[in-house]
Formats: C-alpha cells, sequence, structure tokens
C-alpha cells in the first residue's frame, strides 16, 4: 500500500514538473548562445566575460554553455546547424578551422564588421595569420590563443645537480639533460608531451617546415600531409630513440600528462600554455617554463598558435549584430588582459601585451611571459601560419596512434609515418571530394 | 576423532565466510576508492604511493561537483526522464500484455511479435535516422527526445504477458458472469496482483533510463537538458588535469538514485523479475 | 479453452501505443538506416549521392573495421565469460547455508544499478597511470610499469574487467535464482552416495541451471555489444591507437564526428545482423524467450 502511494506521488510530481520544465519563457532581449569548451579553471574566467558582457550590454542577454571539449562543442555545433538550429556563437579549436571555413552556416567576422570598428592591426601577427583564410578574410575572432612550452620541475633540477635557471633548449640538451636526470635517480622519465600530436605539429613549424601541402593549406586546399618527410621523420625517430633511453616518456593525448610532471614522477612537461596557472599553483614544486625545445639541426622557424577562436553563425541581422558585439568584447583590451591573467592564454593583442608590461605583471610572473616571447620571434613564413586542413581532428587521431605504436614498439618511426600518412591523406580525399 | 572433525568443519565455516568477504570486497573495492578519493583536496589525489587515506575536503569536492556541471539540474532532468519513462512504458506495456491474453483479436500474435522489435532495434542500430527524425519533429534538446522513442518495451510486454496467462481462469470466468468490463477487471483485479511485477519492472527501466548515456549524448544541446551521467563525462573533460576527487565525489552522487532504487525494491525485483525471465 | 472478453475494437486501441511507437521510432528509422547505409554526403549535408553497396566494401576492405569488429568480440567473449564466472563463483558462496544472506546478497548485486560510465571513471582511476593505486600495486609487487594511455593491450584488460565487473550484480541475482531452483534432496541423495562437492555441482546443479547459464550468455553478449559506449567513451575514448575501438564506438564516431553519416548506417545495418544472430541463437537453443532492458 504504501509502496503504491509513494508511487502515485512520484507520477504526479514528475508529471508536473514535466509540463513545468516544458513552456519555455518569452523575452525581449536579445537572446544568443554561446557554446564554449572551457571548463575547469577556465571555466569561472568565462563566466564572468560574459557577466560581463550582459551587464554592459541590458538588450543582449549571452547564454553559455560547456559543450564538452573542443572536439564534442565542434560536433555538436555540426550537428545542431544541420538540424537548422545552430547556436549563435561557438568556441572552435584551431584544427576545426578548415572545416569551419566550408560551413555554409559560418559567416565571416570580416563581413559582419563594420570597416574600422577594430583595428586588426592590434592583433598579435601570427595569431591574425592563422585565422585568415585563402580569401584574406579574418573568419573567426581570436579568443584564447596558446602555443606549447616546456614547464619544468626546478627541484628535481637541483637535486640532479642541474642547474635550474638554464633548461634545456635544443634536443641535444633535452638528451644530456635528460639522461642526467633519469640516471641520478630523481625523476623515472625525464619529459612527458601533452598533446603529443600538436607536439609533432609544432615541432615542423619550429624547424620552419610545412605540415601540409599547399602552403600548409595556406595557397590553396591542403591535398596531402608531408608529415612523413623531414624533418618529420627525423623529429619523431629522436623521440623514438628518447623513448628507449626513458629521457621520454608517453603519457596520453590531451592533458593526462600533467599528473605524471604534478606527482613528480617527470622532470619537464611540454604542454600547452593555456596550462600556465594550472600547473604553477597545483604544483608542490618550483615550476620554470621555457621555450619548447627546437633541434638545433634544422632552421628556426617559429611555433604557432593553439587554443581556439569564435564563429558566429548565421541568423537574423539582429542576432549576428549582437553576436558581434559580444565577440568584440570578449576580444578586447580589458578582456584580453583579464583572461590572461587568470589563465595563462598569452593576450592576443599588442594593447594587452603593453599594458601587462606597464603593470609589472610578467616581471612578477615569469612563467607567463615564455609563450609570449615564443610566438613573437617566429618567422613569418607559412610554416609558422600553421596548418589546415579538412579533417584534421581525424588526422591527429591518426598520428596519434603512430606515436603510439612508435613508443610500443610495435612499427618503426619509418613505417608508422608512411601508415599513418597514407590513411591522413585518404581522409582528406574523402573530405575534398565532398565539399 | 570426533573432535578434529568439529575443528575441520570449524575451518571450513570460516574459509567459507572469509572467502565471501574477500569476494565481497572485491567487488566493493572501486566504488570504496572512489569515496575515499572524493574527500581529498587535489594534491592529496596524486599523493605517490597511493594509500587509502580518507582526506578532509569531502565538503568542498561534493560541491564542486555539484556546481561545476550544474548537477543538480542534471539529476532533476535524468530523475524526471527515467521516472516518466518507466511509468509510461509500464503502462504501455500492461495494456498490450492485457490485449494479448484477454482478448481474441485478428493480430494478436503479430502485435506480440511487434513488440520483440524493441529488442531487436536497440539504440545504436538506427542512431542516425531516429536524430534525423527527432530534427524533423524539433525535438532535439528536449524533454520529448529523450523519452518518448523508448516508450515500447519488449521485456515488459512479456513479462506482463506471462504473469497474465498465470492469472487463474475461473478468476476471469467469474468476472465476465458478473458482467465486469474488462477495463475495470484490469484496475481491480490485474493491477492488484501485478505490484510484484510492476515494482521490478520500475527498478528494471529506472535503472535502465537513468544509466543511458549514448543517445542524450546524441540529443541534447543545451545543459537544461543534459542527464547526470553526461554530467560526469564533463567532470572528466576538465580541459587539464583529471580532477579525480571531483570526478569521484560526482560519481557518487550519481550513483545514490538507482542505488536507492535498487534498495527498495531489491525483494520485488528478484521475486517479480528474475524468477520469472532467468528460466 | 481460453475464455476471452468478447469486445472487438477494445484490445486494437490497447496495444496501438505500443504499435504506433514501434512503428515511427523504430521499424521507419530502421527502414532509413538501410537507406542510408547507400548513400554518402559531405560533412555539412551537401553533395549527397547514391554510391550502392559502396559504404559496406569500404567498411570491409579497410582494416579498420574489421579491427574493430574483432575487438569488439574478444571484448564481449572475455567480459561475459570472465563477469560470468567471477559471478558463479560468487553465487554459489551465497547459496551455502550462511548467517546474513541477505546482507552479503545486496552487497554483492548492487553493481546492477551502475552505470557503465561510472565503471569506465572508477577504473580509470585505479589504474591511472601516475598515480593510481593499482598501478602502484604492480609496480611495488611485479615491477610492472603500467600505463594504459601508452599499452593498448592494459586498456583493453581494464574496459573489460571494468565491463564484466559493472554486470556481477546482474549475473549474481539471475545465478542465485537457478542456484535456489535446484532440489535439495537430489543434492543430498548425490552426496549419500560419496559424490564430492565439486562432482555434484559439476554434474547435477550445472546442468539444472544450464538454462540460466544460456541466458546469461546472451544478455552479457548483447550488454557487451550495444550497451558499453559510455564506458570506452569516459575511460579510454577507443584509444590508445584503436586498442578499444568497439563498434558501438566506431559507429557514433562515423556519425557524429567525422559526419559520415554513410558509412555509420551501413555499420547500424550490419550490427542488426550481430542482433538477429544472438536472438536467433537464444530462441533456438533457450526454452523460452527472455528480455531484458528496453
Amino acid at each position: 500500500m504504501q509502496k503504491r502511494k509513494s508511487l502515485f506521488v512520484f507520477v504526479l510530481v514528475s508529471a508536473l514538473v514535466f509540463s513545468l520544465t516544458l513552456t519555455g519563457l518569452a523575452q525581449d532581449t536579445v537572446e544568443l548562445k554561446f557554446w564554449h569548451a572551457m571548463s575547469g579553471a577556465r571555466l569561472e574566467p568565462v563566466n564572468t566575460l560574459v557577466e560581463r558582457f550582459n551587464e554592459s550590454h541590458p538588450n543582449i542577454e549571452v547564454d553559455a554553455t560547456f559543450t564538452g571539449s573542443y572536439e564534442e562543442t565542434l560536433n555538436k555545433a555540426i550537428t545542431a546547424s544541420k538540424g537548422g538550429n545552430p547556436p549563435n556563437i561557438i568556441q572552435s579549436y584551431e584544427v576545426g578551422t578548415q572545416m569551419m571555413w566550408d560551413s555554409p552556416y559560418v559567416v565571416p567576422i570580416e563581413d559582419i564588421a563594420e570597416p574600422g570598428d577594430v583595428d586588426w592591426g592590434d592583433f598579435l601577427n601570427v595569431v591574425r595569420r592563422y585565422y585568415t583564410n585563402r580569401e584574406g578574410k579574418l573568419v573567426s575572432m581570436p579568443f584564447n590563443s596558446s602555443t606549447a612550452i616546456l614547464y619544468y620541475n626546478k627541484d628535481m633540477f637541483s637535486e640532479a645537480g642541474l642547474d635550474p635557471s638554464n633548461p634545456p633548449s635544443t634536443y641535444e640538451e633535452v638528451e644530456e639533460m635528460g639522461s642526467q636526470l633519469v640516471e641520478s635517480g630523481v625523476a623515472r622519465d625525464a619529459l612527458t608531451y601533452g598533446w603529443p600530436t600538436w607536439i609533432f605539429e609544432q615541432s615542423h613549424y619550429w624547424t620552419d617546415s610545412l605540415y601540409v601541402n599547399n602552403g600548409n593549406g595556406r595557397e590553396a586546399r591542403a591535398t596531402e600531409v608531408l608529415f612523413n618527410r623531414e624533418p618529420g621523420k627525423k623529429i619523431m625517430q629522436t623521440w623514438a630513440d628518447w623513448e628507449d633511453q626513458d629521457i621520454l616518456v608517453y603519457g596520453g593525448r590531451e592533458y593526462e600528462p600533467d599528473s605524471a610532471f604534478l606527482s613528480q614522477r617527470v622532470a619537464m612537461l611540454a604542454q600547452s600554455t593555456s596550462h600556465a596557472k594550472d600547473i604553477v599553483e597545483t604544483a608542490p614544486f618550483e615550476v620554470g617554463t621555457t621555450f619548447l625545445p627546437r633541434p638545433a639541426w634544422a632552421d628556426r622557424g617559429g611555433t604557432t598558435i593553439g587554443g581556439a577562436s569564435l564563429y558566429i553563425f548565421e541568423d537574423s541581422e539582429e542576432k549576428m549584430e549582437a553576436a558581434w558585439e559580444f565577440v568584440k568584447f570578449i576580444s578586447s583590451t580589458e578582456s584580453a588582459v583579464y583572461w590572461h591573467k587568470q589563465t595563462g592564454y598569452f593576450p592576443i593583442r599588442y594593447s594587452a601585451l603593453r599594458k601587462l608590461m606597464n603593470e609589472g605583471w610578467f616581471a612578477d610572473n615569469p612563467n607567463f611571459l615564455t609563450a609570449f616571447l615564443q610566438v613573437l620571434t617566429a618567422k613569418r613564413t607559412p610554416a609558422t601560419s600553421g596548418a589546415v586542413v579538412g579533417r584534421f581532428p581525424q588526422i591527429r587521431d591518426i598520428v596519434d596512434e603512430a606515436v603510439t605504436s612508435i613508443f610500443a614498439d610495435e612499427k618503426t618511426v619509418e613505417k608508422a609515418l608512411e601508415d599513418a600518412a597514407k590513411e591522413a591523406n585518404m581522409v582528406i580525399e574523402r573530405y575534398n571530394e565532398s565539399q | 576423532m570426533g573432535v578434529s572433525r568439529a575443528k575441520w568443519e570449524l575451518f571450513k565455516r570460516v574459509a567459507l565466510y572469509l572467502t565471501i568477504i574477500v569476494a565481497i570486497t572485491i567487488v566493493c573495492f572501486p566504488v570504496i576508492y572512489a569515496a575515499i578519493m572524493s574527500t581529498r583536496d587535489l594534491q592529496g589525489t596524486f599523493r605517490y604511493p597511493p594509500d587509502l587515506m580518507p582526506g578532509n575536503s569531502a565538503l568542498s569536492t561534493y560541491s564542486q561537483a555539484w556546481n561545476t556541471v550544474n548537477l543538480g539540474r542534471l539529476m532533476l532532468n535524468s530523475g524526471i526522464v527515467a521516472v516518466s519513462t518507466s511509468i509510461i512504458k509500464i503502462t504501455l506495456a500492461m495494456l498490450a500484455a492485457f490485449a494479448i491474453v484477454f482478448f481474441d483479436f485478428r493480430w494478436k500474435y503479430l502485435a506480440f511479435g511487434a513488440t520483440f522489435l524493441t529488442q531487436l532495434l536497440p539504440v545504436p542500430v538506427k542512431i542516425v535516422p531516429t536524430f534525423q527524425l527527432m530534427k524533423n519533429f524539433g525535438w532535439v534538446d528536449s524533454y520529448y527526445a529523450l523519452t518518448v522513442p523508448y516508450f515500447a518495451t519488449a521485456t515488459g510486454t512479456f513479462l506482463f504477458r506471462q504473469f497474465f496467462m498465470s492469472v487463474p481462469e475461473d478468476l476471469v470466468d467469474a468476472a465476465r458472469v458478473d458482467g465486469c468490463r474488462p477495463m475495470k477487471f484490469l484496475k481491480d483485479i490485474l493491477i492488484p496482483l501485478s505490484w510484484n511485477n510492476i515494482g521490478a519492472l520500475f527498478l528494471v527501466e529506472f535503472v535502465y533510463m537513468w544509466n543511458r548515456y549514448l543517445w542524450p549524448l546524441v540529443v541534447t544541446e543545451s545543459e537544461s537538458m543534459r542527464v547526470s551521467q553526461i554530467g560526469i563525462k564533463m567532470l572528466m573533460t576538465t580541459g587539464s588535469i583529471n580532477k579525480w576527487n571531483i570526478i569521484m565525489a560526482g560519481a557518487i552522487i550519481v550513483l545514490l538514485p538507482p542505488l536507492v532504487v535498487l534498495l527498495f525494491l531489491q525483494k520485488t525485483f528478484i521475486e517479480g523479475f528474475v524468477m520469472r525471465t532467468g528460466k | 479453452m481460453k475464455s476471452y472478453f468478447p469486445e472487438k475494437v477494445l484490445p486494437y486501441l490497447l496495444v496501438a501505443p505500443s504499435i504506433i511507437i514501434i512503428i515511427i521510432f523504430l521499424v521507419y528509422p530502421f527502414i532509413q538506416a538501410i537507406w542510408g547505409s547507400l548513400i554518402r554526403g559531405g560533412v555539412w549535408g551537401a553533395n549527397t549521392r547514391f554510391v550502392g553497396l559502396g559504404n559496406y566494401v569500404e567498411l570491409f576492405t579497410s582494416p579498420d573495421y574489421l579491427w574493430t569488429l574483432g575487438r569488439t568480440f574478444m571484448f564481449a567473449t572475455f567480459a561475459t565469460l570472465g563477469g560470468m564466472a567471477f559471478s558463479l563463483g560468487l553465487a554459489v558462496l551465497l547459496n551455502q547455508r550462511i548467517k546474513g544472506r541477505m546482507f552479503f546478497r545486496t552487497a554483492v548485486i548492487w553493481p546492477y544499478a551502475l552505470s557503465p560510465v561510472i565503471a569506465g571513471v572508477l577504473w580509470a582511476l585505479l589504474f591511472d597511470p601516475s598515480s593510481g593505486l593499482f598501478t602502484y600495486l604492480a609496480e611495488v609487487m611485479f615491477g610492472l610499469e603500467l600505463n594504459w594511455r601508452t599499452d593498448g593491450t592494459l586498456a583493453f584488460i581494464i574496459i573489460t574487467i571494468a565491463a564484466a565487473w559493472k554486470n556481477i550484480g546482474y549475473n549474481v541475482v539471475f545465478f542465485l535464482a537457478g542456484l535456489q531452483n535446484v532440489p535439495e534432496q537430489v543434492l543430498e541423495s548425490a552426496e549419500v552416495d560419496g559424490a564430492s562437492s565439486f562432482q555434484r555441482f559439476w554434474k547435477i546443479s550445472i546442468p539444472l541451471i544450464s538454462p540460466t547459464i544460456f541466458f546469461l550468455l546472451i544478455m552479457n553478449y548483447l550488454y557487451a555489444f550495444f550497451r558499453t559506449f559510455g564506458l570506452v567513451d569516459v575511460a579510454t575514448q577507443g584509444g590508445p591507437g584503436k586498442s578499444t575501438e568497439i563498434l558501438t564506438y566506431k559507429l557514433y564516431q562515423d556519425a557524429f564526428v567525422f559526419f559520415d553519416g554513410g558509412s555509420a548506417n551501413a555499420q547500424s545495418v550490419l550490427l542488426f545482423i550481430f542482433i538477429v544472430g544472438f536472438t536467433y541463437l537464444q530462441f533456438r537453443y533457450a526454452q523460452r524467450g527472455v528480455f531484458y532492458g528496453s
């Protein structure tokens, strides 16, 4: 009897809540759906920026939703736009660039912006180059830009008899200091990579080499990957040798390797700058940062940016205008300064950089300057603009598989990269023919 | 001789209990470890070598898990979806089984056979077109998409059919002689007899719906429509180091509702479901 | 002869809701899936064309799909056999004359309430490469360096264990119910005849619960095939490499990550064929049809 009664109450309550939540709320202001992939320590700053915007723009209401990883956010957006109900603004990662350029639903921000609305020259050159399409148009608004740098455990360096203010800058030094760290028993492995495939891409640009053909996809649609040639093969071979000597350990595809660094099992971590704040705050030891080590045997190019930018989806004139207001606000000097301080992504505008310098921010937080200097000193070549190619996320998966098979000694470097290139080229061909 | 035999028996008893306890510990250990982890601060989760000491940050980890992915709302959604779907499934199954057992009509075997299709066509077998259908209906990101496609059930129909067939003929005849209308018969006689089956089925369906992941992942977009299992995935996607303490706090919270339902309906489940289906 | 209510229209009304749901949300989409498996289109839905059996040919000629197929069968087989063996052992223990049986039973069947997603995160934690307890124990006890982010075999073993573990609760309940139906007298008379407890179990209990075993075999297989997506998605995302890429994971990726709807539909149709196969076995060899879940 008791059971039956509670069951009925259950039904009633659920039916009530069900019908209540189904009825939407009517509103007069322009409502914008903003989907992003910022979570953890970055969620709060995003929400703060959105709140600030909503407060200063009473007629616009931005509803920010964390939609999962970059990949999941992009997938959701594609699915939703095909379903006829796209968000207004999404944050999409750099490897989604070609797909977003090809999207019939995305409107390039330069088409929405009034001339003189924004001083494009104030945006870091490397950032602007990355998001400018083959027609010379800036498609998306730069937001969170990062690059790969080297984090190292200063305590472990001292313990191993190394100079903690003199971290490795070349592959040769990594090898030298790495073996000392391992042989002295201080670290189980010397180095690990966050986003290994991204580091592999960056290493190409570091040596001023293309990752895909047609000028990294900047001159014409890329049709072929180039990572199975030089210097890709040589770089990967070095990594494989390091792995054999316990200098390098594979820790996972994305952010998983961080925990090996934080639990002091690995002395160095090549990872996105976006983690500067997280890592420095969580680590129970002193963290140093420096440029991503590069092979001294190759020309010096520069690393490009990772991270993401904001895309506006086609909608009514009113909504697109409002969305433009929002992305403009997000990329303003003030927002850029705030965002940088909160996360470690580097500021995307020269004016923000000047402001931070005047405040003396970098003197107190030298780790935050590393990434900045690294991209500012990059050569301006197609290589350092970064690769743009269809189905880049899938290509990353393929390369990741190659990396794993090399590290697990299942395949030789030559074979793994050859196989991966073949598979990647098929994927690209399939993508291009469907456009 | 007698003494040593008694000793041998005692030894056997002790060994039996020990084995059971070890086995149960193995079964329960992952959750116990998760509970311990959920009480530590972030640095505590990196402790190496790891140990089983709980921390004292439970309040902060549970509230972080609750707040960062809006778990309250997600749990509410899961609850609404699981409860309403379970109830509707049970109702539809009961009605169908009632028709199949107590009426003679032309396509009854076809109708019964059709319910088998729910077993033959699980989500992955039709996921792309079903999603397309939700788009055509304008149901994407709504409770409709999360519930309606699940309303038919083979398990339920089968269970009720089996049970109704075991209802004594006399009871049916007597009802008919008394001029009892079918729906009254269902309401006054069959339903009161079926509480065990209903309870068991509720448990099965509730657990199934609460734990669903793939379909909600595909069909929901906004945070206000998300379900709790997706919340755990969101906690895993921190865009950073895995915050195991918070992930585990979230996992424990999300595990609780179906666990409570299971504990309450355990007996009914075994009597009304296991004993009827598992042979 | 069975007696029926005389109403002619009412039964149709009673089955109608179920049938309508089945036609709209099951049969119609499935037919669409068959049609969709014969076409191919671009990411954004443009440039759609008919390719006949092209998607199927591509699946069976790419090493990818065959690999995934093989992995899934291995995964399902190991998870099913391992999980069932452990569960049967537990059920036999709990079927002894013991005190606190109800308590023990509850302590064992609760994983039934667990979702595959939660099972995935729990085992990912235990084997966390840098701070996991089991990783540590393996290092201390056997000198092994476990890292399932690089070691595909290990990742595969972990998701298999997690899947098997999650199903212990379900299996134990059914085994217990089966064992309780084994008549005491038969076992006792066998004991009098001098049969050892192992012989009694093997020669009497097992044959008597064979319907339960068969039922669970099918249920576990179906579960491993169709309900473990969440486990893989939170724990390994199919990796490292493709070592844990099971059929449903590949299907999801092709459908909603790579937006290759044609291939995804073809995979759906193939999954349907597997399920028909399992169900055929179930009807062919089980005495009664048995159902679970949806």
